[in-house]
């Protein structure tokens, strides 16, 4: 039975649109700062949710490129994330599939390990692992984070694979393996094809992960210029005591672009991939 | 009787033996050399008086002790607890009444989902320094409003004040927490049968109830595994507190993580950092071992 | 026990009109099923029954109460439904029971009834189980004693028995026709199965496209089909249908069709004369016609069987018909093979005339009851 209209602006729209609200306040107010000529910004007559079209500027954004190392931490970070995503996926697939397909001495608890391994979290890690680091000789470089966040990233991707292979149907793999497959024949050419999906938002998720880290760079890694995006704009972006806003917020809109962007064109799969891992 | 061959190497390849072991190889590589064993020796560590530049000797639970009895430790412990109870509470709560109201019919609705999950997606730490702008002693786009709109005479002091900066950084976490209790609490509600709904309804149930004695107990079980994963994201949170307050006022947002980053790094303590950081551990221990018990207990469809 | 009353019941979704200007008034204590193909309406119509859809037009009464616009619960109604929806989550004994809760019901008068309904239908050791331990049937059990327990005014079954296996089905068909003997009280009963409707109907409505064909019993349905679409829904296998049209020999009528000239017997006469000149829609059902290899057969015409099936107790054959495919059955184990040929010869005095446009009507005789 549908309710009179203003029941349902009661008990719907209402709710739904201060949730939006909410959402969205944090990030318009960030945007807008970061477009925001500083004599608007720091002007506390006018009011801040507005922008008069005279105090739009692009100096903030400008600002990150000329006089910061923005540009290479933006590098940095993709170089990181790139190449930790791929470590992760590539060792959480087979094993994924080990733990949902195979049935062999030990799959078990392999399991429970990968399950065990995704609750220690990785604040508890970072300190021995500076030690770890610092016996490879990674310290300081941005070889250290590649290393590092598959310790993170791996679990994650592992369980999420996991979940998506147990709704694959094993009569495909059965009929591969009759028409002559063996176990590995089978993942490469039956398997993979219809885990796309699945590995892209094994692949998103990680990504997202890996750009999002703020810990263990700032941990292993001191130099300015092997800064990743996170740590750089949140430490360098200070100078003393002094908080040049508008090109912070620019540095953080614009560092969780690429992100925006992938969550974008892929929103999909960021939804299956929640609910595929807690459904199971 | 002639004796049973014994099963050749391809053999074993073949019937998944042995490429088991191939498969799980680079995980548990990884997991070994990275996780494990960086575990073990944080205990260890945890039992020296180690420094930057000095490995120390072997003390015993001298660290654990002195825990015990610092104040900062303690009111560290107090700070996890009441922030995870709180920000878990909160988006349990919300996050329900979200997903129901995203069940309905409405408009828009693949945008306003898209709308919804942007918190989620966003790095935590680039969402979090917008917060920090929010909540900006002088120019607090929030103070400004209550201001302006005469709910207040002055702005609060938002990250200044120690119950302040604690209910800010509940707030942060659920906004950044919530998408995903919503998005899958959501997922759980499509899923119950709409039929029951119906039957429902001839039984005499208003929506209140229904939501009692229907909705709820089947989500219960997702609800369990929402909860335990936000709770382990929770306790170990770093990022927030990091950006917002980094642990302070006089250490009233402190948590387990920023209080080890603190002593261990800042500090150069590294034995006792390691302490503090492994007392995530147990507590992480004791919540999941209750919640996986109750999840195991949970109903489930037919 | 109450009569159902439904006056000019529409329901239209947007422009799609589901159900359309349907009446039908239903007497206390009858067991009225709704049959038709899918989407022809009978499902939407239950749910306004039943308070679960709303209603674009038109008015439902029970007992000559208007309850048109009252919410499910204030109608005293049951409903079984096709997938039972079971609360995965409560035993046998809380789904019972639910809802005598929501209506205030006391624990005690929860228990008795619950017990006695149990008992009636036999799940009295399965009241501490869940849903998910009992079988399909079992399962029906129960979603039928969740309605039997709240002692309603009229019972609305939704297709209950689409997702039982064939045995079951039967014996299903059975309890529920003891129940409403029992009972005696007004069923009303969804179902595209025409078995089904047959065997339990006191009255038989057929809907297509919204629109109510035909109301009446099983037997006048069958043997007066008021036009083409009730006369293939009804009947398995059903009727046998080709073009046809009459001509005047000799004072007489005689009926073209199927490439034979058949005379039409001499009672129908004066029914059919005002049929001549039209194009018409010839009728006669698989038991009406008589087939065989030998010449003892009454105006037989020798057919080519185009497919012939030994079922064991009983012989299926498809015959061509000038153009049309007709079936019959024949005793089994004959020596007949495809393209075999076969005399054939019709019953005339069971022939159905139908109008070849529409809406189809079936043209009607004095004999009719």
């Amino acid at each position: 039975m549908t309710s009179p209209r203003w029941q349902r602006w009661l008990t719907v729209y209402a709710p739904l649109t201060a949730f939006l609200v909410f959402t969205l306040l944090p990030l318009y107010n960030m945007f807008l700062t970061s477009i925001k000529a500083d004599s608007a910004v720091y002007n506390l007559r006018l009011n801040p949710f507005l922008v008069s079209l005279g105090a739009l500027t692009p100096d903030h954004y400008k600002l990150l490129f000329t006089d910061t190392l923005f540009p290479t931490w933006l590098l940095n970070s993709l170089f990181v994330s790139l190449a930790s995503t791929l470590i992760a996926v590539a060792a959480s697939l087979p094993a994924a599939y080990a733990i949902s397909r195979m049935n062999f001495r030990g799959v078990k608890i392999f399991g429970f390990a990968i399950f065990v391994t995704y609750l220690v979290p990785y604040a508890l890690l970072f300190l021995p692992l500076t030690q770890v680091v610092a016996g490879l000789r990674l310290t300081d470089t941005l070889w250290s984070l590649v290393v590092t966040y598959p310790t993170f990233l791996v679990p994650f991707c592992t369980w999420l694979l996991m979940g998506y292979f147990k709704s694959l149907p094993v009569e495909i793999e059965k009929s591969a393996m009759i028409d002559g497959c063996n176990r590995l024949q089978s993942l490469i050419r039956v398997v993979l094809p219809m885990a796309v999906p699945g590995i892209v938002c094994a692949a998103l998720f990680a990504f997202s992960m890996a750009w999002n880290d703020l810990l263990y760079s700032l941990v292993f890694i001191s130099p300015a210029e092997t800064k990743t995006l996170t740590v750089g704009v949140v430490t360098e972006l200070i100078r003393g005591d002094i908080y040049y806003w508008g090109s912070l917020m620019a540095g953080a809109f614009l560092g969780a672009a690429p992100v925006i962007v992938f969550y974008v064109l892929f929103m999909d799969y960021y939804v299956s991939g929640m609910t595929v891992g807690a459904i199971k | 009787m002639k004796s049973t061959p014994a099963v050749s190497l391809k053999e074993r390849i073949h019937t998944g033996q042995l490429s088991g072991y191939l498969f799980i190889a680079p995980a548990l590589a990884i997991i070994t050399l990275l996780v494990a064993y960086p575990f073990l020796k944080a205990i260890l560590l945890s039992f020296t008086d180690s420094t930057v530049g000095h490995s120390g000797g072997f003390i015993g639970l001298d660290n654990y002790a002195r825990l015990g009895g610092n104040e900062t430790f303690r009111q560290t412990l107090q700070n996890s607890v009441v922030y995870t109870v709180f920000s878990v509470g909160t988006k349990t709560v919300l996050g329900l009444g979200l997903a129901l109201l995203l069940n309905r019919e409405l408009p828009w609705k693949r945008l306003i989902r898209g709308i919804i999950l942007l918190p989620w997606v966003i790095p935590s730490t680039l969402s979090t320094l917008g917060w920090l702008w929010m909540f900006d002693p002088i120019f607090s786009v929030i103070n400004w409003a209550t201001v302006h709109l005469n709910l207040m005479e002055r702005g609060l002091p938002w990250l200044s004040d120690p119950y302040l900066a604690m209910i800010s950084i509940i707030v942060v976490n659920t906004w950044r927490g919530l998408p995903f209790f919503a998005i899958t609490l959501l997922a759980g509600l499509v899923s119950i049968p709409p039929d029951l709904y119906r039957a429902a309804k001839m039984d005499g149930a208003g929506p209140i109830r229904t939501f009692r004695y229907v909705t709820l107990p089947l989500l219960k079980p997702l609800l369990l595994v929402v909860i335990l994963f936000s709770t382990i994201m929770t306790i170990s949170d770093f990022n927030i507190v990091y950006i917002l307050t980094k642990g302070g006022p006089m250490n009233m947002t402190h948590l387990l993580s920023t209080l080890s980053f603190q002593v261990g790094l800042s500090g150069g303590r590294l034995g006792q950092g390691a302490a503090v950081s492994l007392f995530l551990f147990p507590v992480l221990a004791v919540v999941v071992y209750f919640q996986l018990k109750a999840i195991r207990l949970g109903t489930t469809y037919d | 026990m109450a009569s159902v009353v439904l006056e000019d019941l529409s329901k239209r979704f947007g422009r799609v009109e589901a159900v359309s200007r349907f009446n039908l008034t239903i007497e206390d204590g009858r067991f009225v099923v709704l049959i038709g193909p899918s989407g022809c309406g009978k499902s939407t119509t239950l749910n306004m029954i039943a308070g679960l859809e709303e209603v674009t037009e038109g008015q439902v009464y029970v007992d000559g109460r208007r309850v048109t616009h009252l919410p499910p619960k204030d109608r005293d109604m049951a409903m079984v439904f096709q997938n039972y929806a079971l609360y995965p989550h409560m035993s046998v004994f809380e789904n019972m029971g639910f809802g005598l809760k929501m209506r205030k019901f006391s624990k005690t008068e929860i228990k008795k009834r619950v017990t006695d309904s149990a008992a009636i239908l036999g799940v009295t050791e399965l009241l501490g189980r869940k849903p998910r331990e009992l079988s399909g049937g079992q399962r029906q059990r129960v979603a039928l004693g969740r309605a039997i327990v709240r002692d309603p005014k009229v019972f609305l079954f939704d297709e209950p028995l689409s997702n039982l296996d064939a045995s079951l089905r039967v014996q299903m068909r059975a309890e529920l026709a003891r129940l409403h003997r029992r009972l005696e009280t007004t069923m009303i009963y969804v179902t595209h199965d025409q078995v089904e409707a047959m065997s339990l109907a006191d009255q038989l409505v057929l809907l297509n496209k919204g629109v109510c064909q035909q109301v009446g019993s099983p037997i006048q349905v069958y043997d007066q089909p008021a036009n083409v679409f009730v006369a293939s829904f009804i009947g398995s296998p059903s009727m046998n249908l080709a073009p046809a049209r009459l001509e005047q020999v000799d004072g007489g009528l005689v009926l073209i069709t199927c490439g034979r000239r058949e005379p039409v017997p001499r009672q129908y006469w004066p029914d059919y004369e005002a049929g001549l000149g039209r194009e018409l829609i010839f009728g006669l059902r698989p038991e009406d016609l008589t087939a065989g290899v030998d010449q003892t057969i009454d105006q037989a015409h020798p057919m080519e069987a185009e497919v012939v099936e030994d079922l064991g107790s009983q012989t299926m054959l498809t015959l061509a018909c000038g153009g049309q495919s007709f079936r019959t059955s024949i005793g089994p184990r004959t020596a007949l093979r495809t393209g075999d040929t076969v005399r054939v010869g019709f019953n005339m005095k069971r022939m159905h005339l139908f109008e070849a446009r529409e809406p189809w009507a079936r043209l009607a005789r004095k004999d009719d009851s």
